[in-house]
């Protein structure tokens, strides 16, 4: 027995079902002997098996091959999943990120801003995981048991979508990078020196900050890692003028930014963001209970994350309707 | 244009007429080998790769018999065309004759 002709049929029957790997083996072996003259001359059993073909080829040829789900199935599949994923993976990104920042376990700053940025994303990730596995369970069964003939009426025919450009206006983006530069820079400047733009202003000849609404040092701390998130936004941008349209490449980090500036913003707010000094002068000039204004203030921090969260769901939402769906 | 794969087209325009020549030439036993070397004898392109999937895909739809002659020293699986099989190439030939009408039909109204 030529060992080259064991391996070649072995690697041909491996790919092929249980019940057929014998006797399709013991055919191909029959045919290739008969295709050389001496099995012995390891030249001639190449050239034989050189003719047939790569193992896969051939073994996908034998299979008979039929997916699992069929190519009359295959445009509603897409779709359906396409669907399904974008709800799912929005819904797995806000529950991931409620659901790390509850169980924050580092604490340091750095730590748990990459705790929840790779919690909300792997989140997101298994909820498309079981999604794709759902969708697909259920195409093929539709496939397998659903009814084979295949009505339709002219009534059900959908709209012819309106075209749409994936352009994206450079001067727009540049527009946009330049306000995102000053706005952000703005933003950084306050954050270092909030003890002096943010308090309780005494009216005296000079306004004097009494007490800062933020911890300086919290403050201070945000000031690097706004100031990535904002240099990310502005890579966003550069490439927005680059292609000035939109891509998959361009898609993803536009995403990838989105959801690292949520993430950052909502750690920002939900932190030790509030100064112990401030709550107290409030309560006391305002004549609440420490607790009170300290509730009142975290409705408040709870209410803008909520926004935040929402909003940004729903710029994706409608960036997939006017662009993405046209994505080839 | 020259993103047109000529040999994938020529391939997709073969497959349906290989079962033909195939079922055409089984009217006798053949085995694989001995198939694939009557083909080449009589110029029919097809490789050996493809003829042997497809004897067996053909056994499968019933279209074909087959049986292991294992009295010599090398076991050959025989195949030959089935009632079913003769039912279904009269079929293909006459498609195959009104396809190569209809082609020849509407080539030479363009050509003229």
């Amino acid at each position: 027995m030529s060992k080259l002709i064991e391996k070649y049929i072995y690697d041909v029957t491996r790919r092929l079902k249980e019940e057929e790997r014998e006797d399709v083996g013991n055919e191909l072996r029959a045919n290739i002997l008969e295709m050389v003259e001496d099995e012995s001359n390891e030249e001639e059993v190449k050239r034989a098996l050189y003719s047939l073909g790569s193992p896969r080829q051939i073994a996908n040829s034998y299979r008979n091959y039929k997916g699992l789900i069929s190519p009359i199935w295959m445009g509603d599949y897409l779709y359906t999943l396409k669907i399904v994923l974008i709800i799912l993976g929005s819904i797995g990104l806000v529950f991931g990120l409620i659901e790390s920042l509850q169980s924050i376990e580092s604490n340091m700053v750095f730590g748990t801003i990459f705790e929840v940025f790779f919690e909300t994303i792997g989140n997101a990730f298994s909820s498309l995981l079981s999604g794709f596995a759902i969708v697909t369970l259920i195409f093929i069964a539709i496939d397998r048991y659903g009814e084979k003939k295949d009505d339709w009426k002219v009534e059900d025919l959908p709209e012819v979508p309106k075209k749409t450009d994936l352009s994206i206006s450079r001067s727009g983006s540049i527009a946009g990078l330049i306000v995102t530069i000053i706005f952000g820079s703005i933003w950084l400047y306050i954050l270092y020196y909030s003890n002096l733009y943010l308090g309780w202003f005494e009216v005296g000849g000079e306004w004097v900050v009494e007490e800062s609404i933020f911890n300086l040092e919290y403050t201070r701390l945000f000031v690097l890692i706004f100031g990535v998130s904002l240099l990310v936004e502005a890579i966003v941008y550069a490439f927005k003028i680059k292609y000035a349209q939109w891509n998959y490449n361009l898609l993803i980090m536009y995403v990838i930014s989105k959801v690292f500036s949520v993430v950052v913003a909502v750690v920002f707010l939900t932190g030790d963001l509030i100064s112990v000094d401030f709550i107290t002068r409030i309560s006391t000039e305002l004549s609440f209970t420490y607790d009170q204004v300290d509730n009142f203030i975290n409705i408040f921090k709870s209410s803008i994350v909520g926004i935040i969260i929402v909003a940004n769901i729903i710029d994706f939402i409608s960036l997939y309707f006017k662009k993405i769906k046209y994505l080839k | 244009m020259s993103k047109v794969d000529i040999e994938s087209l020529k391939v997709e325009l073969r497959r349906g007429t290989q079962i033909m020549m195939v079922l055409s030439q089984l009217s006798n036993k053949e085995y694989g080998y001995s198939l694939l070397e009557k083909l080449i004898e009589k110029d029919l392109s097809i490789e050996a790769g493809t003829l042997y999937p497809l004897m067996r895909r053909l056994e499968s739809q019933g279209l074909l018999l087959s049986e292991w002659d294992t009295s010599s020293a090398r076991p050959r699986k025989y195949y030959e065309i089935s009632d079913l099989g003769k039912e279904v190439l009269d079929e293909l030939l006459s498609e195959w004759k009104k396809i190569n009408e209809e082609i020849m039909k509407i080539v030479g109204e363009t050509n003229e």
